[in-house]
């Protein structure tokens, strides 16, 4: 086993630093350091929106302005009501980043502490929570979005809560996997013979050694609700207008591909850049987190 | 005579769920004194550990809860609530185990993981600390202000088992259970850790059991052999009387079946025939019966502890009359 583990690992050894912090390591690897970058510059550009560094205001219309090609005033061109086509996809990256954030962000604990709960005490609980996903699984995930939007109404608040219910069942069978097994490990045998109650076992010994499982989750994840978001907004159930978002503006634009490419291109691109973006940095985490390398 | 400090009396574990209903443990009763240092031993699967984990009321799933008495200071454990019974673990009674390689969070430092005993218990956190590591050094791992800070895989395996043996003993317990805590270490090391266990035993007046299948280990530290054979113990007696002289046949062949150094002959190592018996196929009377060279007819009735010499011991036949050897 070890012979095949060291023929393996020699060529990643080679390119990166088997020891150092871990953001070291991920940057040191190629998909690391270029997932990042993309990632980067996507949050730098919403950040930047939401700060209000934006060429011209994305909403404002410009009627003189229409259909422009790119220039020097607007960088990436106009849309059919003159708007600045970069400030809208800035915009629209912070309005998906936001919706994508807050639903992983519901996933990932609500998610992760019922898979926890399930790995951890087993019986029917179990059962029941393991059937309860699979039920989720068997509907595609933007039907289910759909159906929770049709339920819940219009709103990015809604949106994030419908991608949430998509996204839960997966944290749900990722984080319970490893706690069957880390259950019987030996140092939480030891743990419990050291006296030590069940939230203090889950807290300080469990949940530390699925971390890294998590956040690589978290990343991919995130990328999956970029994705989930502009097409629920791309099928006009996300922002109403005229607040930007990145799939209403792949929309609108789908008659425009011929004499306005670049109003097509444009928010296409920055959802790919973000998706891609993301999951090389999953990548890359997934083998800088990785337990057998050095800490 | 010292006062005692563990009185099991009668403990039975019974497997539950689908196929279950067997007998495992099957009434086992003992006494450990306050200091006194005890072997419990027998072949894989006789019950040692699963009789020890009863006593500390951590049976795992699969295992009916076990009936009989388990008395701790005067306390019956079996009916205290978990809550108490946590509060005992850790604090009073502790136990370390065989595998110095698995048993410590490979996320956390050395030294919060034996802070965190402390913790557990009530300790508040920078005491813990500074306890930590003293108790560090006290288990012989030098530069604690340094070591503390390591992670487990930063550590040798005779280190681990050290740290491990810190986090059981930080808070200093009155009894120390230890399961077979040697068996995955080489020779020179386990000889560390066991002198390491025994003085840690003289100084803090800590009693303990060891769990193990080696008599050799056995002879070294303890004044007193409980030997377990199929859920049960056949034979308590004082470590001298158990080697010079012992009073089961099952002791016996096992005795016989340790290899020596000094054997010049290449002689087959001696074994016991056939296999012990699986829980729920049991034989009726003695369960060492159909192995056993001395048998009689007696043997179809199913003996009880009885005083004989200075040893307790579960069998018919005594020592003057056995037949072969």
């Amino acid at each position: 086993m070890s012979e095949v583990g060291v023929a393996i690992r020699l060529p990643s050894a080679a390119t990166a630093p088997t020891r150092g912090p871990w953001w070291r390591r991920l940057l040191a690897s190629r998909s690391g350091t270029v997932g990042a970058a993309l990632t980067g510059v996507v949050i730098l550009a919403a950040l930047a929106a939401l700060a209000g560094l934006v060429p011209h205001d994305p909403i404002v219309q410009h009627p003189l302005d229409r259909l422009l090609n790119p220039s020097w005033t607007y960088l990436l061109g106009t849309d059919q009501f003159g708007r600045d086509t970069l400030a809208r996809c800035m915009a629209g990256a912070a309005a998906s980043l936001q919706v994508s954030l807050l639903a992983v962000g519901l996933a990932t604990v609500v998610g992760t502490t019922i898979g926890v709960i399930a790995g951890w005490y087993g019986g029917w609980i179990d059962i029941i929570a393991m059937r309860l996903t699979d039920i989720f699984f068997a509907f595609p995930a933007i039907l289910l979005a759909l159906t929770v939007i049709a339920a819940l109404g219009r709103g990015w608040f809604n949106v994030a809560i419908a991608i949430a219910i998509v996204y839960t069942p997966i944290f749900v069978r990722m984080a319970r996997a490893p706690v069957l097994s880390l259950r019987e490990a030996q140092y939480v045998l030891a743990g419990r013979l050291l006296g030590f109650s069940v939230p203090r076992l889950l807290l300080r010994h469990v949940l530390p050694n699925i971390s890294s499982i998590v956040i690589v989750q978290i990343t991919l994840a995130l990328s999956w609700a970029i994705l989930t978001e502009s097409s629920l907004s791309f099928l006009g159930l996300g922002q109403p207008p005229p607040a930007p978002s990145l799939g209403q503006m792949v929309s609108e634009a789908k008659s425009l591909a011929v004499v306005a490419p670049w109003t097509l291109f444009a928010p296409a691109l920055v959802i790919v850049i973000a998706v891609v973006g993301l999951n090389l940095l999953g990548d890359g985490l997934r083998d800088a987190l990785d337990p057998t390398q050095g800490r | 005579m010292e006062p005692s400090l563990l009185k099991v009396t009668d403990l039975r574990v019974v497997s539950s769920g689908r196929g279950g209903g067997q007998e495992i443990v099957r009434g086992v009763s003992f006494e450990v004194r306050e200091g006194e240092s005890v072997a419990l031993v027998g072949e894989s699967g006789s019950g040692k550990s699963l009789t020890m984990l009863a006593v500390m009321g951590l049976l795992g799933p699969g295992l009916s809860s076990p009936t009989g008495e388990v008395r701790f200071g005067g306390r019956e454990l079996r009916e205290m609530p978990e809550g108490e019974l946590r509060q005992l673990r850790g604090a009073e009674i502790a136990m370390i185990y065989q595998d110095p390689m698995t048993s410590l969070n490979p996320m956390m430092r050395i030294g919060d993981q034996v802070a965190e005993t402390l913790t557990a218990h009530g300790t508040g956190g920078a005491e813990a600390a500074r306890r930590a590591r003293k108790e560090l050094v006290k288990v012989g791992i030098p530069d604690p202000d340094r070591t503390a800070r390591a992670y487990p895989h930063e550590f040798s395996g005779g280190m681990r088992q050290r740290a491990m043996i810190a986090t059981a003993l930080v808070t200093g317990p009155r009894l120390l259970i230890a399961d077979e805590p040697t068996t995955a270490l080489d020779v020179t090391i386990q000889q560390q850790i066991l002198a390491l266990v025994r003085e840690r035993q003289r100084s803090d007046r800590m009693a303990t059991i060891w769990i193990t299948h080696d008599l050799g280990v056995v002879a070294q530290l303890v004044t007193r052999v409980l030997v377990m054979y199929a859920g049960r113990i056949v034979e308590d007696a004082p470590v001298r009387e158990l080697f010079a002289a012992p009073q089961h046949p099952y002791t016996a062949a096992l005795l016989a079946s340790l290899p020596h150094a000094g054997d010049l002959v290449r002689a087959p190592l001696a074994q016991i025939g056939g296999v012990p018996p699986a829980p729920g196929s049991v034989p009726l009377g003695c369960s060492f019966r159909p192995r056993c060279p001395q048998a009689v007819e007696k043997c179809l009735e199913d003996p009880t502890l009885m005083p004989r010499h200075s040893s307790l011991v579960a069998c018919w036949v005594p020592r003057e009359e056995w037949t072969r050897c």
